[in-house]
């Protein structure tokens, strides 16, 4: 077994276990650490498939951005919220059914089909996907910082809204 | 060296365990996290798939794919946000004033 | 890392070792992490004493300038047997795990972030493509470290602090990624080794002094985002200790609060030296030609003696006032930049 292949278990071992973590954790500032454990683990799976520039923007947007976005949000509820409730029964047992089957027809999926294979990573991310931004897909990069600014508004709005409600 | 299929392996079981956190759990921050792990089951998906068939077009999706991540969880919180102002509380259960 | 892997096996069979060739580039790999380690705590050891005397010659303090005889060069060393001496205590209404746990994403960050700086042609860990990217994806995960330890504390101080870090971090960090781009425009390369081999040639040559000057702006808001990314005075709030105690790090005792401390010295450690590598022309000297990591380390130590400078005679400002500049001044002005380096570039 050589060390790619350690790493991957190592690495996808962290991506499933803070989704367990999380799953299973009841005080909702430990999930997102659990969150942020899975998140590294994706981005150790971008490394090994030879995508260190995404790599390095997940861990940028992820733990800079929706992580601490996501404690800012916890802190900004009260502390009644800060723990999960308890679900009912018949809850649980429904969304297990559900996710088991899709997990199980999505693995059948990934184990019948013939996938093409023999394709050249490319060695340089960060010049190709920027000339790829640039060039054929320009359109949806614009649209993309139009959506962002979008957001931006739309939240400063809507924060707005929250403090006329408060008064 | 490591198969395509392990990879999307890895990327499906995430997949369902994020759609379970979102089915089971109640707390709408909880939710949440449970869509970003979908998302991010999706962009193993969409990197595997750059590097088996080569070139980077997979990969600027994925570049895509977070850019709007980010976005939605800026959106989802301010609503959060919002709505435990409005109804002390973030349990998605309790959001009913639409039921009538 | 690659010349220390070729150069480790005449060490060991001149040493008389067997050592299996699969584990060379293991031994290699702990020997670089263990080198970094040791210059990461170094430096900060001197930084804390360069910082108590400067601010002791600034600000008229008299122990710093004199413990030990000459220098006062025992500053550091005391407080760091200190430190280790103390009993690490942990609040009882803390949450444990995240309370044992938050030091180390913060030292964690900074060090891995060191993997990436070239000290010299030769004298670094690995030169990566994305560089300067790496370095600021990195630096992030500091900031999480520092809520995680204000939120674990169960303190209104601790709390605060993490607060007005978080604040500060949306903040500072649009500016300071886009105070790279101009760089990046000019060497048409996110690796910092390419970076710094496009400044050869002399002072002239420099990113800073480069006309039309665009470089020169970013340069300076890269400084001020990086202060603010260090959470050194002015931008200090997290911990600012007329107000919050001691901020994020109120409850932190003994060996854990000096993680905290040695990850700050490290940081203007890294700051600097990004820094003085994006725009100062890294290890190439001012006159053509002369290339060491002497003239490296001279220009982070100057951007270092800045920092504490800045810290001894500048008051702190508001957390408003933190939120007003990085969005409404820096932004506006580095995103200029951007532009007008762009221009420049192509119409040239």
């Amino acid at each position: 077994m050589g060390v790619e292949k350690i790493a991957f278990y190592i690495l996808s071992a962290l991506t499933l276990g803070g989704g367990v973590a999380i799953l299973f954790s009841v005080r909702l500032m430990r999930s997102v650490v659990y969150l942020l454990v899975s998140l590294f683990g994706v981005a150790g799976l971008f490394i090994l498939m030879g995508a260190d520039f995404l790599a390095a923007l997940q861990v940028l947007i992820y733990v800079g951005g929706i992580t601490v976005l996501l404690v800012f949000g916890l802190m900004l509820t009260g502390p009644s919220q800060f723990q999960n409730q308890e679900e009912n029964r018949l809850k649980a047992i429904t969304s297990g059914v559900c996710s088991v089957a899709i997990a199980i027809v999505l693995l059948l999926i990934v184990r019948k089909t013939q996938w093409p294979t023999g394709g050249v990573a490319a060695s340089e991310t960060a010049g190709g996907i920027g000339r790829l931004l640039l060039t054929q897909n320009v359109f949806a990069f614009e649209i993309a910082s139009v959506l962002l600014l979008v957001v931006l508004v739309g939240v400063a709005l809507f924060m707005r809204l929250a403090r006329s409600n408060r008064s | 060296m490591i198969t395509l299929q392990e990879y999307l392996t890895v990327a499906a079981l995430l997949f369902s365990l994020g759609l379970l956190i979102v089915l089971f759990r109640n707390n709408a921050i909880s939710i949440l996290m449970g869509i970003e792990l979908m998302l991010n089951a999706a962009n193993i998906n969409f990197v595997a798939f750059s590097q088996s068939l080569g070139g980077l077009a997979g990969q600027v999706f994925a570049l895509f794919v977070i850019v709007a991540a980010a976005a939605e969880a800026a959106v989802a919180i301010a609503i959060i946000v919002l709505m435990y102002q409005n109804l002390g509380t973030t349990d998605v259960e309790k959001a009913k004033n639409l039921n009538g | 890392m690659n010349e220390l892997a070729n150069f480790l096996p005449t060490v060991l069979s001149r040493s008389g070792l067997t050592v299996p060739s699969a584990l060379i580039p293991v031994l290699a790999m702990f020997l670089c992490a263990s080198i970094m380690a040791a210059f990461m705590g170094l430096s900060a050891a001197v930084l804390v004493w360069a910082e108590r005397k400067l601010a002791g010659h600034f600000q008229c303090r008299l122990g710093p300038v004199y413990v030990g005889g000459k220098f006062g060069w025992l500053q550091s060393i005391a407080d760091g047997i200190k430190l280790l001496l103390k009993e690490d205590i942990i609040p009882d209404q803390a949450d444990r795990p995240l309370f044992r746990l938050a030091p180390y994403p913060v030292v964690i960050g900074v060090l891995l972030a060191f993997i990436a700086v070239p000290f010299s042609e030769k004298l670094m860990v690995t030169d990566f493509n994305i560089g300067v990217f790496f370095i600021l994806a990195v630096l992030t995960v500091e900031v999480f470290g520092v809520i995680l330890a204000g939120w674990a504390s169960n303190n209104k101080w601790a709390l605060l602090g993490a607060m007005r870090a978080a604040v500060q971090m949306v903040s500072y960090e649009i500016p300071m990624g886009l105070a790279i781009l101009p760089v990046v425009v000019m060497a048409q390369s996110l690796s910092l080794k390419t970076i710094v081999a496009a400044q050869s040639g002399g002072a002239l040559h420099w990113f800073v002094f480069q006309p039309p000057f665009f470089m020169a702006v970013s340069f300076l808001i890269f400084f001020i985002a990086g202060l603010a990314s260090l959470k050194r005075a002015p931008f200090d709030l997290p911990e600012a200790e007329s107000e919050l105690t001691a901020g994020f790090h109120t409850e932190y005792s003994g060996m854990r609060f000096s993680f905290f401390f040695m990850a700050e010295y490290a940081g203007m450690l890294l700051v600097s030296a990004v820094a003085s590598a994006l725009y100062l022309g890294g290890w190439h000297g001012i006159l053509p030609g002369q290339e060491s990591v002497w003239w490296f380390l001279a220009k982070t130590g100057f951007l270092i003696f800045v920092m504490i400078w800045i810290r001894w005679t500048l008051p702190r400002l508001r957390i408003d006032q933190i939120v007003y500049v990085g969005w409404k001044v820096l932004t506006p002005f580095v995103l200029a930049c951007v532009v007008g380096q762009s221009l420049w570039a192509t119409l040239r």
